[in-house]
């Protein structure tokens, strides 16, 4: 397919090679291991809190979260009401301990709290999770340019890898930390001139207060939820605790994002980082999401295809259920037109007065299309059993390519590489560090040198590319992407949370109670994830409270086991 | 602001803001507004 034209792989090729190459020369000649992990102690805050910002803000980010607003409405938002608040207990607790303790790694403060098999269990439950992730990290981005632009997929999934493999490995943290902090300006500027343009292409047909009205009627505006509904994955409160123990552990613990900030040449600067996290990071999701909604009310007076992943349905044409698909398809076709006629009807009323008649029959002919598509993909699944029906991963990527300019495809098919190679870029720099850290130069090379070490980090961290292009090369399409690597994410992050807060707030319980209650509380949280319908958020903080709780419970049966010196 | 900046001093706050305590404090009146706006778009929306 020719829809990416020469303008845009110019633009695209010469936005990627030139970060790349910039952060190569800003950050020659990197040659121990301080500088290697720590990036020489020496970044200031601007470039910390970018690099904060670009490790969470994967290829899925900028895929999946315009798609899942117009499938679902604004309410993803939520999800990250608890992140500033995070942000704050990280800022005042985590850095200042990190940093008294001159720490490479999260996990080697457990052993200084505990002992060496705490330390352990937090470095792998972060291995096992993360080397996962960073496979979804690369798969994710390749399985939807590759279908969607014609590219082997293969050939999309070795290209992201082998790049960022070579810059993580050759120029260590520090290269990550610059080449994200320009990745990330690409972007912000890619999604606010997408904005501009969806919200231009619209003021032909309908003003931008009004275009809101018509996404509020059909159910799109719907930021805030204050129900209280353990099942329901986004409300105010979930947000506010779930996604506050999930950013706690996320940012406090992971160790793709405690490196960004220990590269900081002071507390101060790290604390800043952060906090400038706190303080951009729902603005920006809810930019994202409000895309989602654009291009939704956009797709309400432009007819869109009933549905989005066009491979899949060419396949379904060629499958004996075509002349149901193309009577699917015309029926579509009325549903679609008696919207768009109800959605200009309700404009109108918005002008005139009187609206709550013609919302209420825009809202009715919003509820026919959703059904006509929910029909659609029920003869895709009948059709292809194996083929994906939730199709909210193509609608930004479509959009893009069928009504963007061209030079502004190729600046956005950037922005969705950048954001996979940068967040990748920290998970393997991550990786690679907690493997030589915390278990090869502590358990099997205690007297390493530091070239020694520099060497087996850039090893390791190759090793973890090739393991994440493995993973990559051999995964299937999942559910929706961002919330697999969320709910993935969750299933470990609650346990490796509940082990920092009670090193951090807990002095009484010492190494093997906490041990114990850690392994306690992964099998209660897998049991959950295989046997309830939880809302996935709700795992970080049964994790963690299982931790805690179990751990006091245990510390006068087996604290008295443990030698180790109580916490200072 | 460069990386190769002047050290700044290990454990101050922004000058203007004088505090760490108030840094957070204005983190956390952010987010009130802003779950504040967004509870007054969604009913003026829907």
């Amino acid at each position: 397919m020719g829809i990416v034209r020469t303008l845009d792989w110019v633009v695209l090729v010469g936005t990627i090679l030139t970060i790349v190459a910039y952060g190569a020369w800003r950050t020659r000649g990197t040659r121990d291991i301080e500088g290697y992990l720590k990036g020489g102690s020496s970044l200031t805050w601007p470039t910390i809190g970018l690099s904060v910002m670009a490790t969470q803000a994967s290829a899925i980010t900028f895929l999946s979260t315009p798609g899942q607003a117009y499938e679902d409405g604004m309410r993803f938002v939520q999800f990250y009401f608890g992140l500033p608040l995070a942000m704050i207990v990280i800022s005042a607790i985590f850095i200042p301990l990190y940093y008294r303790q001159k720490v490479f790694t999260a996990y080697e403060f457990l052993e200084t709290r505990f002992d060496v098999k705490v330390r352990c269990l937090g470095a792998l439950l972060f291995l096992v999770q993360r080397g996962l992730a960073a496979g979804i990290t690369i798969y994710a981005p390749a399985i939807i340019l590759s279908s969607i632009l014609g590219w082997s997929l293969s050939g999309t999934i070795l290209g992201i890898g082998i790049v960022v493999i070579v810059y993580t490995v050759t120029g260590g943290t520090k290269m990550v930390s610059q080449t994200q902090k320009h990745q990330m300006v690409v972007m912000m500027s890619g999604m606010i001139v997408a904005a501009i343009v969806i919200a231009h292409d619209l003021s032909d047909t309908v003003s931008l207060p009004h275009a809101v009205k018509v996404a509020g009627a059909l159910g799109r505006m719907n930021v805030i939820d204050a129900s209280f509904d353990l099942d329901n994955r986004y409300n105010l409160w979930s947000g506010l605790t779930g996604g506050f123990f999930l950013a706690l552990s996320y940012f406090g613990t992971d160790q793709s994002q405690v490196q960004r900030y220990l590269t900081g040449r002071s507390v101060t600067e790290s604390r800043l980082g952060l906090l400038f996290n706190g303080m951009f990071k729902i603005p920006m999701q809810f930019l994202i999401l409000f895309i989602g909604v654009l291009v939704f009310v956009f797709y309400v007076f432009v007819k869109p295809p009933v549905f989005f992943n066009q491979p899949t349905i060419e396949a379904v044409r060629e499958t004996s259920h075509a002349a149901r698909l193309a009577e699917v398809e015309s029926r579509f076709d009325d549903a679609f037109d008696a919207r768009r006629s109800a959605a200009l009807a309700y404009v109108a009323a918005l002008e005139r007065g009187g609206e709550e008649g013609a919302k209420a029959a825009l809202t009715a002919a919003g509820e026919d299309v959703a059904r006509v598509r929910a029909e659609a993909k029920a003869l895709v699944a009948e059709a292809i059993p194996s083929a994906e029906t939730k199709d909210a991963d193509y609608v930004f990527i479509s959009f893009v390519l069928g009504y963007l300019p061209v030079g502004l495809v190729g600046l956005l098919v950037a922005v969705i590489l950048s954001a996979a190679m940068s967040s990748t870029a920290s998970e393997l720099n991550a990786l690679g560090s907690t493997t030589t850290i915390d278990l090869y130069r502590r358990l099997f090379k205690r007297d390493a040198s530091d070239a020694h070490a520099l060497a087996a980090s850039k090893l390791f961290t190759m090793m973890w590319g090739c393991v994440a292009l493995a993973f990559a090369s051999f995964a299937s399409l999942l559910d929706n992407l961002i919330e697999a690597v969320n709910i993935l994410g969750s299933i470990f992050y609650g346990t490796v949370l509940g082990l920092f807060l009670v090193a951090f707030l807990v002095k009484r319980v010492t190494a093997t109670p906490v041990f114990a209650a850690a392994v306690v509380a992964q099998g209660v949280v897998v049991t959950l994830f295989f046997t309830s319908s939880l809302g996935f958020l709700w795992y970080n903080v049964v994790g963690c409270g299982v931790v805690v709780i179990v751990s006091l419970l245990l510390q006068p049966i087996l604290g008295a086991r443990d030698t180790t010196a109580p916490p200072r | 602001m460069s990386d190769d900046a002047p050290k700044s001093t290990p454990d101050a706050p922004p000058p203007i803001l004088g505090r760490w305590r108030n840094v957070y404090v204005l983190l956390v009146v952010q987010l009130a507004l802003m779950i504040g706006v967004f509870a007054a778009l969604t009913w003026w929306a829907s």
